[in-house]
């Protein structure tokens, strides 16, 4: 399944984290982390005029003790299909840093989660 | 990250166990050609205290001296190459890994002492007036306690050998390895391997469908686990151990400390498992050699500690055999019912982490616009190694079965691949998984190690024995 944006998914012992070059999303759960993202994303005007994105997300297994990947190395990797506000405004662009803990559904972004496997 | 199908095959420990057992199986294949690329391996021999010498303890080809240290040469090269490509501390895997291999073959020789290991009827040709012959079993037993001791008192050396110290990957390897034997096998008696197999796939179907849920259940009702928690934890205890615990905790997604704190569980109670389980079974059942290695296939998690308890069960059967019924069985038979159970579990995890992928996904966990599950999950979970393993197999049938000839210069030269390589990952294996377990980890841990002391030993033991009695009775190794 093509992707229209790749980010590197890992745990901190209490969020996940979804990391891009010029951003980051964070949720406690998976399905705050999407919506945050897809407000992410529309602030930072990536995917201007566009209502729907893919984004595949790759699970960082250094987020797992080395020692374990004797045993197994691969956790998940997932597709999630974020719905956006293509007439938001946005009042920020983002070039860094962190982002989130978004209200749900701000900006009327609409996080519809497609959780597949890898490409 | 795996983000190709490729992925992991230059970076894993599965995969390397891969590349080092077809690279040991080719150097077999390629006496074909004339070339002696094996016969360089060194193995170590019976010896009486009071008589030590070093052409008695170690048998070689040409200068044991000479053999043993090509033997370091070639497994330090190899291993340190895989260590290098894995982005492991190459220093400190190579002082590690050089610990290890001289500590191993110095129990390795010191199990060989002949009271430790020859049956009864050959104690007039070694000059003896008691034994416990114990045969192989002893140097296993020795390896492990050694590494134990390690692990629990001498934590400093332990985290020095940490870097090396990798027993999934020397079990993994010797697994390949022992592809050769089971294709040896497969020529002598195709039958029988055909029917372990067979009963192998109903018994790990019925195995799965029994464990997990009544696992889960208890979790779920008796201790109140999260969701999360009890299916990660049911997966660990009922299918495979760590690969299991990692492979259902990705699939619904749980936070990565779950499955962190099962693993540490599923391998210190490994341990339990390997100390226990094979002399129990030669104590109560001795006549029912594959049940048992069966049903420690189905018990035992983590195939390092399922492959060792396999190969002690084997020593410590066949010398109890021997000793009291006069009866010799093939080496290597009942290791191969434990392994093939194993195998076959360890196979279907992906599998079954798929389905419980869709179920939680679509079920438990359902919100709108949930599509589907990519089956490449799948492949990402699928241990590699068993493919080391078929491939050397087929491979071994398919060119053993094209001449007589063939088939007797294929089987000298992977002798010493399929024998003591094996033996030596084997006690690689037993020492390492000592050296990482330690004991002291369990404290904290009081619910979740008591629910997996009930589960482990109050329902999957006695169950996989019922379901491995079921069908792999009457079956028995063959008679030298």
């Amino acid at each position: 399944m093509q992707a229209d944006l790749g980010v590197r998914l890992i745990h901190d012992g209490n969020c996940w984290i979804a990391c891009h070059p010029v951003f980051e999303a964070q949720g406690r759960d998976l399905s705050e982390l999407d919506l945050n993202l897809a407000g992410c994303l529309e602030r930072a005007r990536l995917f201007p005029g566009r209502t729907e994105i893919t984004v595949f997300m790759a699970f960082d297994f250094g987020c797992i003790p080395i020692w374990i990947r004797q045993y197994a190395y691969h956790y998940f990797n997932r597709h999630v299909r974020l719905t956006l506000n293509p007439g938001m405004e946005c009042s920020e662009h983002v070039s860094g840093g962190t982002i989130g803990r978004a209200p749900a559904r701000r900006g009327g972004a609409v996080a519809t989660a497609a959780v597949e496997g890898t490409p | 990250m795996n983000l190709k199908w490729y992925s992991g095959m230059a970076r894993t420990e599965d995969w390397w166990a891969v590349w080092l057992g077809l690279s040991m199986f080719l150097a077999s294949v390629s006496a074909l050609w004339g070339w002696n690329l094996t016969g360089w391996m060194v193995k170590p021999g019976t010896w009486v205290w009071g008589e030590f010498s070093l052409n008695a303890a170690l048998k070689a080809d040409g200068d044991p001296i000479l053999s043993w240290f090509t033997t370091y040469l070639v497994f330090t090269v190899l291993t340190c190459v895989a260590a290098w490509s894995m982005k492991l501390n190459l220093k400190r895997f190579l002082a590690g890994w050089s610990a290890l291999f001289v500590m191993t073959w110095i129990i390795w020789i010191v199990g060989q002492e002949a009271h430790f290991k020859v049956p009864v009827h050959e104690f007039d040709k070694h000059g003896l007036n008691w034994g416990l012959s114990l045969g192989g079993g002893f140097s296993y037993l020795l390896a492990l306690l050694v590494g134990l001791v390690i692990g629990n008192f001498f934590k400093g050396t332990a985290a020095f050998l940490s870097e090396a110290a990798k027993p999934e990957w020397f079990i993994k390897t010797a697994i390949v390895f022992l592809g050769i034997k089971i294709g040896v096998m497969s020529i002598e008696a195709a039958g029988f391997i055909a029917e372990l197999v067979m009963t192998g796939v109903a018994a790990t179907f019925v195995a799965y469908m029994l464990f997990w849920p009544i696992v889960y259940a208890l979790g779920r009702r008796v201790f109140h686990l999260s969701r999360e928690a009890s299916a990660v934890l049911s997966s660990g205890i009922s299918i495979c151990g760590v690969s299991a615990a990692i492979a259902t905790a990705g699939a619904i997604r749980a936070r990565p400390v779950i499955p962190v704190v099962v693993s540490i569980l599923v391998v210190i109670f490994a341990m339990f498992e390997l100390i226990i389980l094979p002399g129990l079974y030669t104590a109560l059942a001795p006549g029912q050699p594959i049940v048992n290695g069966s049903a420690l296939g189905l018990t035992v998690k983590t195939d390092g500690a399922d492959a060792a308890a396999g190969a002690m069960l084997d020593e410590l059967m066949r010398a109890h055999a021997l000793t009291h019924q006069g009866v010799v069985w093939k080496e290597g038979w009942i290791l191969m019912a434990s392994l093939t159970t194993k195998i076959w579990i360890d196979m279907f995890i992906g599998v079954w982490a798929f389905v419980l992928a869709l179920v939680w996904v679509y079920k438990v966990e359902r919100q709108p616009g949930q599509s589907r599950i990519g089956p490449m999950e799948i492949w990402h979970r699928f241990p590699k190694f068993v493919l080391g393993y078929l491939l050397v197999w087929l491979s071994y049938i398919a060119i053993a079965s094209s001449g007589a000839e063939v088939a007797d210069v294929l089987h000298k030269a992977a002798t010493p691949v399929e024998g003591p390589m094996r033996t030596l990952m084997f006690m690689l294996t037993f020492l390492s998984i000592g050296t990482i377990t330690d004991f002291s980890k369990l404290r904290g841990m009081g619910k979740l190690a008591l629910l997996y002391a009930i589960a482990l030993f109050g329902i999957i033991a006695p169950i996989a024995y019922g379901v491995a009695w079921v069908f792999h009775r009457g079956m028995m190794p063959p008679v030298v």
